[in-house]
């Protein structure tokens, strides 16, 4: 009985060294990662909207939404206003082919086309999937309307990217529910 | 001590990779750019040295019934503070590494060496052992990379070069194949890279072998 007793302090106190250790690291670490995430983000927002405009992450509100559009349950995050009263940035996530895709879109509400797009994160396979934040294919989605932004299989105007039709897909859908949410919002 | 053989027996005789066939998970998984290689290369030789040393310190406390479970929360310990470092400081290889960080916890080869080497040997030695193994482990990976990568994508230094393409050096139009940058690639170059060591250990062993007989 009293080994047992022993061999549980001795396991409670390394236990209880290292969750202390860890604890500073944590709190000497975290403003570092909170400020990358934000600028992540930022980077991302200012990515999709047309030069001159711009629009702050922590102006956002949250959506929650899922939506299923052309064979993707896309979620939408949330929806942040640029400066220039028409143009909205609509975070999304969506599952890809090695899981999810999460990325920002740019919304003009007039013209009802998407201004750019940005991959904030994901972990599609590189080379194949990962291809989808190169300009050569986001690219195609600038001024896309809903119908134009879908890949060329499904009648849209946007080349797939070769060995990545699960990624193309992930991402045109989710663009395009962006889209429609923001046309709908009234 | 003797570090002239702890240093060939990290780097060749014993290599964790390529003989002692450690650490297969990750090798096969994250080695598709030279930036990925050298980034993960450096955090296990970093978590390895720093566990051997305290491993090795405690070894005459930590009582043997639950050495495996002091072991494994050290190691988790020291994973979850280069998670963070990382996180903080070098987000681009946070992100590119992903859940292979964190993943380290369960990277048998720092709990080998722990079990194997830091818990019989002195500090100094253990913190040689887990330098050796740990360049050991990263050279392994960068020459993965470094082929699957020329011949995946055609580019050399993926992710630091070149503002993180690489040099493409067969042209810009060059296809590569691209099976060599997923897994199956993967298990390919493995194979390839332990048949070589197998021979070369096999052939400088009957050099000695012959003479001796002489």
């Amino acid at each position: 009985m009293n080994k047992i007793v022993k061999l549980a302090l001795i396991l409670f106190l390394v236990s209880a060294i290292v969750a202390g250790v860890l604890g500073g690291i944590y709190v000497v670490t975290k403003p570092t990662i909170d400020a990358n995430n934000a600028a992540t983000t930022a980077k991302a927002y200012s990515e999709v909207l047309p030069e001159g405009v711009a629009a702050d992450p922590t102006a956002s509100e949250a959506i929650g939404e899922t939506v299923d559009n052309s064979g993707n349950s896309v979620t939408l995050v949330s929806v942040t206003p640029a400066d220039d009263g028409k143009t909205y940035v609509v975070e999304t996530s969506a599952v890809g082919s090695q899981g999810t895709i999460s990325m920002a879109v740019g919304v003009d509400s007039e013209t009802g086309t998407c201004t750019g797009i940005a991959i904030i994160a994901s972990s599609e396979t590189s080379g194949l999937g990962a291809e989808a934040s190169k300009p050569f294919f986001k690219d195609q989605l600038v001024g896309c309307d809903t119908t134009a932004i879908h890949i060329t299989k499904q009648g849209g105007t946007v080349e797939a990217i070769t060995g990545a039709t699960i990624t193309s897909k992930a991402v045109t859908n989710s663009a395009a529910a962006a889209i429609d949410y923001v046309m709908n919002m009234g | 001590m003797n570090v002239k053989k702890q240093f060939k027996d990290g780097l060749i005789t014993n290599n964790p990779v390529l003989v002692q066939l450690l650490g297969m998970c990750s090798t096969m998984a994250i080695t598709t750019s030279l930036f990925n290689g050298i980034g993960m290369g450096i955090s296990v030789l970093v978590i390895l040295t720093c566990c051997n040393v305290v491993i090795s310190a405690m070894r005459k406390v930590i009582p043997n019934d639950i050495r495996i479970a002091v072991f494994v929360v050290i190691i988790a310990g020291f994973v979850t503070i280069v998670d963070y470092v990382l996180k903080a400081y070098i987000p681009a290889l946070s992100e590119s590494l992903g859940v292979f960080i964190p993943l380290i916890v369960v990277n048998c080869i720092i709990i080998g060496r722990a079990e194997a080497f830091a818990a019989k040997n002195s500090v100094a030695a253990s913190a040689l052992d887990g330098i050796f193994q740990g360049l050991g482990y990263t050279v392994v990976l960068c020459v993965m990379c470094i082929i699957r990568e020329l011949l995946g994508k055609g580019t050399f230094g993926g992710g630091i070069l070149n503002g993180g393409d690489g040099i493409a050096l067969f042209g810009s139009n060059f296809q590569g194949a691209m099976i060599l940058t997923m897994p199956f690639g993967g298990f390919l170059t493995l194979g390839c890279l332990i048949a070589l060591m197998q021979y070369a250990l096999r052939k400088s062993k009957e050099k000695k072998a012959k003479e001796e007989d002489k």
